[in-house]
């Protein structure tokens, strides 16, 4: 769950397994951040299976919030997979094996359960990203199957990252692809609900808009929980396809004005 | 709201109906409610066969509110019907259904529904429902007409 401003703060369940969607890397580095930087305050430990280029993005924005990275590295609360060495050992004839990953991240997790005093351990994943911006869906889709039965048997919840503009237009799937994930999806940005209702009610009237608002509330969605602005998404995809290119572009320009 | 829109309710519940329309009314909503009460009878309307062949009694709906369970065809397979024909593969169709279980919710999005929504009789809560459901089928009325 994210916070006012847009970090990731609030408690979440173990178990739980959310995925955030990211325009850019500066909002996965923030929202990525708030999720590590709450479990360490509680005295949990981090597996993070991450890129290169996220790693150093990472690091930055922890220790922007005051966190130690270092220092977590070097008591193994802070653990740190390179997500193209992780899948090529998770991988055997191009799909992920439960008897290779679970090889990978059960010691990997029990080591990091064992570094902290107290506290939980938190996962962050890119791998499945990775597996899907390859166009890899069914491979994508395994390796969320197989986090989901690690994860059970762990108590760890875990939050994987998906490279996808909610509001633009080049991947107008997006929503729905990752609903098999059968995740929680956390708020793409803080602001989002807010833009894409006002977006709505500029393009078809604020009076229609308010009249609906109801009906997209009460729409139950397959899979995962949505946050309020993902959800108005879902629904006029499904519903008012052709007044989504006009709406996600008001959006859009509602959420560039906020910056 | 604009008027001049059609509804097409399918539900076998003479009670579900009569609410139905109570909360359009009490919404304010003034859309043509037609209904047809099983899912044999859904098709038979879309398709516009038999009495349903008078299109001025029987308008092609803008819109269509269709339960699950239903006698002689589910809605499952109302909908899979539907989906199949050119004409109907654009036509909104909105699950209204007592079950919320996911299976349900899964299969009917699979099937091609554009909305699943669950029955309450907290009134107040229909009503709204009702009411977004009207302006949704002014909207979808307006668009085509354009």
């Amino acid at each position: 769950m994210m916070g006012a401003d847009g970090r990731m703060d609030a408690p979440i369940d173990r178990n739980d397994h959310q995925v955030c969607f990211y325009p850019s890397d500066h909002a996965l580095a923030e929202t990525v951040a708030g999720f590590f930087a709450s479990g360490f305050e509680a005295g949990g430990a981090v597996v993070a299976v991450v890129t290169p280029a996220h790693r150093a993005l990472l690091a930055e924005s922890l220790a922007a919030r005051g966190v130690d990275v270092g220092a977590l590295r070097a008591s193994g609360r802070l653990v740190e997979l390179d997500c193209d060495e992780t899948l090529d050992r998770l991988l055997f004839g191009g799909a992920p094996t439960w008897r290779l990953f679970e090889e990978v991240f059960s010691e990997t997790l029990a080591r990091a359960e064992r570094a902290c005093a107290r506290g939980a351990v938190r996962a962050f994943g890119e791998m499945v990203d990775v597996l899907w911006q390859r166009g890899d869906l069914a491979a994508a889709l395994e390796l969320e199957r197989l986090w989901h039965r690690l994860l059970r048997g762990h108590g760890v919840p875990l939050l994987c990252a998906y490279r996808a503009d909610v509001v633009g237009e080049r991947r107008p799937d997006s929503l729905e692809r990752l609903l098999a994930a059968r995740a929680h999806v956390v708020p793409s940005a803080a602001n989002l609900a807010d833009a894409v209702e006002r977006a709505l009610a500029d393009v078809i009237g604020p009076g229609e808009a308010e009249n609906l608002a109801p009906l997209i509330a009460a729409n139950q969605i397959p899979g995962p929980r949505l946050a309020r602005g993902e959800a108005v998404i879902f629904w006029l995809r499904r519903n008012l396809p052709h007044r989504v290119p006009a709406v996600m572009a008001r959006a859009r320009a509602i959420l560039l004005s906020a910056l | 709201m604009t008027n001049g829109f059609t509804i097409l309710l399918v539900e076998d519940d003479a009670g579900d109906r009569e609410l139905f329309r109570h909360a359009l009314g009490r919404a304010g909503g003034r859309a043509q409610v037609c209904e047809a009460h099983d899912g044999e009878q859904a098709c038979e309307y879309l398709a516009g066969r038999g009495r349903f062949a008078d299109r001025v009694r029987f308008p092609m709906p803008d819109l269509v509110l269709l339960d699950l369970q239903l006698p002689r065809r589910s809605g499952f397979e109302v909908l899979q019907w539907a989906r199949s024909q050119p004409h109907l593969k654009q036509l909104p169709i909105l699950v209204l259904t007592s079950s919320s279980e996911s299976k349900d919710i899964d299969r009917a999005y699979s099937l091609g529904a554009n909305s699943y929504l669950v029955k309450t009789i907290d009134m107040d809560a229909l009503s709204q429902m009702v009411k977004g459901i009207a302006e949704y089928a002014a909207l979808v009325a307006r668009d085509r007409s354009r």
